[in-house]
């Protein structure tokens, strides 16, 4: 794995930008120069300054402040959604792909269904049943997210399954369970950590969707996505600030994780590089 | 967002305060409409630079899109400003909120207030050819009491039988007085559409009502979300002060435009040429610029925050919504939220109101201290509540932050619960919310419209389930004569009681009728019910 | 191959009944009335009842969604909640905007994607290739309705050069038509366009490293003629792919686009509809919309085996 590493400097580099987003969340109250919830509506809508290096918004606050401690809520969507696909994602594939027959046909089809299902759309549904808080809307990216780690899964278990040194397993009486976990899953890893970097990509975007869409998380809460919604309606008074700066925020978040994810699946499985 | 919160929403329209503060009633610029109870016939607004020019077509960007051609089930604010041009009411208000002589030309109280006997206008004829008359405004009074899935049956409740007395005689005899029978009236329920097209469209026709009414303009085609086309009625009644016949556009094109930056991005290019509705952010650089003509009036809308008063709820204790009223910055919101544009207010008695009171500043000043105090003395600790914002709006979710910190200085704690609009709406229903809501109300023409359903015990409107004998009384005071000084007598003494002594909800605002046209046209003003009136437009060429 | 059709026909039908059912339960799930959202000012409990009754909203859910699939099977998707206009009318009325809007998007991305692709992949490595790969990594990070907010800001309302937003039809005003079509279009392209590209780059770079492209250089063949003639042929499989996906799924593509510029396309209607609870346009515009996803899936595969002989369906699936 290092030897990978070492060979392959795209890798540090979307390695080191994620870390560094990942710090940034975590030290936020370091970084931030203001309290990024305290309203002072005197010093509303003011541009970027020295005071405040990317202006105030309508509600006096300090911008900067404001998408340091955003990149909180985006990262953990991100990171919790993705995990939520994940785990029922492989899970389901891996049970669809070994055991097959009825439990594959059924699965399959529910898994057809999600997928036919228009994907914003399946999110904006699940966050409007269930509430339009962040939690809704990381259940709701992570179900999005669930089919395509099944059918990644699923392939490779079929693949996999009917190789020589799982039927040796399978004549030697190894149980299910620790065939599926010891021996497939390694094998299908490779694939399922680069779609995880870039499902996080994705999540990130979506969870700024969702927010601009009004359906994310709560205010006073600074989310990227919701301050960019907010402060849209400023734009045709071309006070641009609010917007620009969750909106670069976004892009550099989204850029971090596709751009890791792309040299991971360079470095790790050359035969994914054909399906870009 | 187009849905129904734009029909709450739109109070966050603003204007700048014209300088009518200080005056003690209505005041409305220019010349005047004709007066009430007199056949005289709808006059031009203030002298324009140069005689009214016939012809022309003109584009009015409204918004939100009309869902219900139809006054019986319309239940849209928006609706209205179509039907206005479309449909004649029995009686209207002229620019100063005053109510004048329209499809009837006289009205009668007798019998202790217990019947209106109205005199109609004659040769009257609805665009399709058909017949106005008695007959007619007893078939339209009698379907907005009775037909299945009305809107219109609580605005008429009061009304027990009508009678046609002769062609264009007809009489109502009322199950009890009510004042506010005539303002209900102005609008929606007493509009008169025809018999003959309301029956030939069938389940269809509130989608598709050309050729109805008997107004200024026909309805010749709708569009949804597109746009729908008005044509001139070249056999309206109505001629303006020297006699010409009105009115004086042949075509409007109402375009449903929901974005308001959309909405005024079309005026200044000119794509449209009439629009009611800006967004108080844009007011300032709208009269900087100079292309467009901004007018403003102040309006009969409001907007409060209304507590769950019902038993076992945090607000049960009056103290306590005092306590939120005084510590609230109403003046900070005015400015910071509404830049400016719009009124501050304290009750639900609005500006063009008769009954208005102008020195009634309750509150003039954020208290804190005093809120303190009084939470302080109820003794259960600190204050802390639920407070329910709809998601989608940005304006709606700043005011909430705002009057979030607000309060925090008084050390009350509002907690911000962001839900669909269409949740709000239920436990409103249900008076099942915890804390506090934030939807306000369109605003009716007689004060009975802007108080007796929603503080009177257990009516449709009182969300905040309040109840106080002393305003119950006072109110089915006010309801049952038409005497103008006892009715202000009694309103008034409700409003404090209501607004003060036991809130039934805190009232900060109220909002603003708006105009923004393009230089060319002329003849319009501001109404106060922010509704306009296009028979007295004309184009300069 | 017609067997095989015909068996992706027929397993359509559970998938587009599992589709509605979810969409049913979701818009169920959600809090609210519609019948208070759409009552507006209406607050009398006993005409609100009528309403419900009215809008068959008064029987139980089950019963509620048989009786929609019934009416549906048959054409009639109901009428709106908000506006009492039949569903398929609504939708038809909205379906211009939103292909007219979709297809330019896909004609643009896909036109770029070519050029340029190809280009990237002819020049390997070069500078103009580094530079397409960062610019395309940085096409799919950023957020589409940021870049539809950049584009109104600045190409709309800085330098006036186009409307930021609004619609009017082609037949009415073909010149403003276009001129409004510009920004939502550049917006909705840019990310299918990254993604485009990218797969026309490797498909081209996949195929020349085949024999019989460098036999076609062996004889001597000029490189646009290799190009043109045989790279491009089998490249364009995949790309095929991707493009008939995005036919399929142009509902979904346009959802946000047609939000931030108000054009009031299928995807307009949807958000709208979910938000307020318009339970029947939500549940038809799916249908409608996973429908056409899957159809368009079919078709490109269909597509795929007669464009790639090596391709032969019938075979147990993978």
């Amino acid at each position: 794995m290092s030897w990978y590493l070492r060979r392959n400097p795209r890798i540090v580099i979307g390695g080191t930008l994620v870390a560094g987003l990942l710090l940034i969340a975590i030290f936020a109250p370091l970084i931030a120069p203001y309290d990024p919830i305290a309203v002072d509506a005197s010093q509303a809508l003011e541009p970027p300054g020295s005071l405040h290096w990317l202006g105030t918004d309508d509600l006096g606050r300090d911008v900067f402040s404001r998408v340091v401690y955003g990149s909180r809520i985006s990262l953990s969507v991100g990171v919790i959604s993705v995990s939520i696909g994940f785990i029922f994602g492989v899970s389901i594939g891996l049970l669809a792909g070994y055991l097959g027959g009825l439990v594959d046909l059924l699965a399959m089809r529910a898994i057809d269904a999600l997928l036919a299902f228009p994907a914003l759309v399946l999110a904006i549904a699940i966050t409007a049943a269930l509430g339009p808080q962040i939690q809704n809307a990381m259940i709701a990216i992570g179900v999005v997210a669930i089919p395509a780690y099944t059918r990644l899964t699923r392939g490779q278990v079929l693949s996999l399954r009917e190789r020589d040194f799982i039927l040796a397993a399978r004549m030697v009486g190894v149980p299910t369970l620790r065939i599926v976990l010891r021996h497939i899953f390694p094998n299908a890893s490779n694939a399922l950590i680069v779609q995880a970097s870039l499902a996080t990509a994705f999540a990130i975007l979506a969870e700024a969707a969702l927010s601009f869409l009004g359906l994310g998380s709560q205010p006073p809460q600074p989310s990227w996505g919701q301050d960019i919604n907010y402060s849209q309606r400023y734009l045709s008074n071309l006070k641009w600030w609010m917007s620009a700066g969750p909106g670069i925020a976004i892009f550099t978040a989204v850029f971090a994780f596709n751009f890791l994810g792309d040299a991971l699946r360079d470095a790790l499985d050359p035969r994914l590089r054909r399906a870009a | 967002m187009s849905r129904s919160v734009k029909l709450f929403a739109f109070l966050a329209t603003a204007g700048l305060l014209i300088a009518a503060c200080g005056d003690s009633g209505p005041s409305a610029p220019g010349a005047q409409q004709s007066a009430p109870g007199t056949a005289a016939s709808p006059a031009p607004a203030a002298p324009a630079a140069g005689r009214p020019a016939p012809g022309g077509t003109l584009t009015f960007v409204l918004e939100n899109d009309v869902i219900n051609f139809d006054p019986l089930v319309s239940r849209a604010f928006v609706d209205r400003n179509v039907h206005y041009q479309i449909y004649d009411s029995l009686v209207r208000i002229d620019a100063a909120g005053k109510i004048i002589p329209w499809l009837a030309e006289k009205w009668e109280f007798s019998d202790g207030d217990k019947t209106v006997t109205l005199s109609l206008r004659k040769n009257v004829t609805y665009h399709d050819g058909t017949a106005f008359d008695a007959d007619s405004v007893k078939w339209n009074i009698d379907r907005y009491r009775t037909a299945k899935g009305s809107a219109r049956s609580g605005e008429l409740a009061s009304i027990d039988t009508v009678e046609v007395v002769d062609p264009s005689t007809v009489r109502f005899k009322l199950k009890a007085p009510f004042a506010g029978l005539l303002a209900n009236l102005v609008d929606r329920a007493g509009m008169m559409v025809s018999r003959k097209a309301v029956e030939a469209g069938g389940e269809d026709f509130t989608r598709k009502a050309f050729r109805a009414g008997t107004g200024p303009f026909i309805l010749t085609e709708a569009i949804k979300d597109d746009h729908m086309t008005l044509e001139k009625n070249p056999n309206w009644w109505g001629t303006d002060k020297d006699g010409n016949k009105l009115p004086y556009l042949d075509k409007i094109t109402v375009k449903p435009i929901t974005n308001s930056d959309v909405r005024l991005t079309n005026l200044k290019t000119g794509d449209a040429h009439v629009g009611n509705n800006i967004a108080g952010k844009d007011v300032a650089g709208v009269k900087a610029e100079g292309t467009l003509v901004y007018q403003e009036k102040p309006g009969l809308s409001f907007a409060s925050i209304i507590p769950n008063r019902a038993p076992g709820f945090v607000f049960e204790d009056a103290r306590y919504v005092r306590a939120v009223s005084m510590a609230i910055d109403r003046q900070e919101i005015h400015e910071k939220v509404f830049f400016g544009v719009g009124a501050i207010g304290y009750g639900p008695i609005a500006p063009p109101h008769f009954a208005f009171d102008p020195a009634f500043k309750p509150f003039p000043k954020a208290d804190a201290d005093g809120a303190k105090k009084l939470v302080a003395e109820v003794g259960k600790g600190a204050l802390t509540f639920e407070f329910l914002v709809s998601s989608g709006d940005p304006q709606t979710l700043q005011l909430a932050q705002l009057i979030q910190a607000q309060l925090a200085k008084a050390e009350i704690t509002a907690e911000i619960k962001q839900l669909q609009f269409s949740e709000i709406l239920k436990l409103q229903d249900e008076k099942s919310f915890k804390g506090a809501t934030l939807i306000g109300w369109s605003g009716r023409i007689d004060p009975d419209g802007n108080t007796y359903d929603h503080v009177f015990t257990d009516r449709p409107f009182n969300d905040s389930s309040y109840s106080n004998a002393d305003v119950d009384k006072a109110l089915d005071e006010q309801r049952a004569t038409t005497d103008e000084a006892k009715r202000k007598a009694a309103l008034r003494k409700a409003e404090q009681t209501m607004v003060v002594d036991d809130p039934a909800r805190i009232w900060y605002r109220f909002g603003v009728a708006q105009l923004i046209t393009v230089k060319a046209l002329q003849g319009l003003e501001p109404y106060p019910d922010q509704l306009i009136r296009f028979q007295f437009a004309w184009l300069k060429k | 191959m017609t067997q095989y059709v015909i068996r992706r026909l027929l397993l359509m039908i559970p998938v587009a009944f599992l589709v509605t059912i979810i969409a049913f339960g979701l818009l169920r799930l959600a809090p609210g009335d519609p019948v208070l959202v759409y009552a507006g000012e209406e607050r009398d409990p006993v005409s609100l009842q009528e309403l419900r009754v009215l809008y068959g909203l008064d029987k139980p859910l089950p019963v509620q969604y048989i009786v929609w699939l019934q009416h549906a099977v048959r054409g009639d998707l109901g009428r709106s909640l908000r506006t009492r206009q039949p569903v398929s009318e609504a939708i038809i009325e909205r379906l211009p905007a939103t292909l007219e809007l979709g297809l330019a998007a896909i004609a643009l991305s896909t036109s770029i994607a070519l050029i340029v692709g190809t280009i990237a992949a002819v020049k390997r490595n070069s500078f103009v290739d580094l530079l397409t790969s960062s610019i395309t990594l940085a096409a799919v990070s950023l957020p589409n309705f940021f870049l539809g907010l950049i584009l109104i800001l600045v190409l709309g309302l800085a330098l006036r050069m186009f409307p930021p937003g609004g619609y009017v039809p082609f037949l009415e005003d073909p010149g403003d038509n276009l001129r409004r079509l510009v920004l939502p279009a550049i917006t909705l392209a840019t990310a299918s366009m990254a993604v485009n590209l990218r797969q026309v780059r490797s498909s081209l770079l996949d195929v020349f490293s085949h024999e019989y492209i460098r036999t076609a250089r062996a004889k001597g063949l000029r490189e646009s003629t290799v190009i043109a003639r045989h790279a491009m042929k089998n490249a364009l499989i995949p790309i095929v792919t991707l493009i008939g996906l995005q036919i399929g799924s142009v509902i979904e593509g346009a959802i946000i686009t047609e939000t931030i510029f108000f054009w009031p396309g299928v995807g307009r209607l949807l958000v709208d509809s979910i938000t307020g609870l318009d339970y029947p346009v939500v549940q038809a515009v799916v249908l409608v919309s996973a429908l056409s996803f899957m159809l368009s899936t079919l078709a490109v595969d269909m597509l795929y085996a007669w464009l790639d002989p090596r391709i032969s369906y019938g075979r147990s699936r993978t």
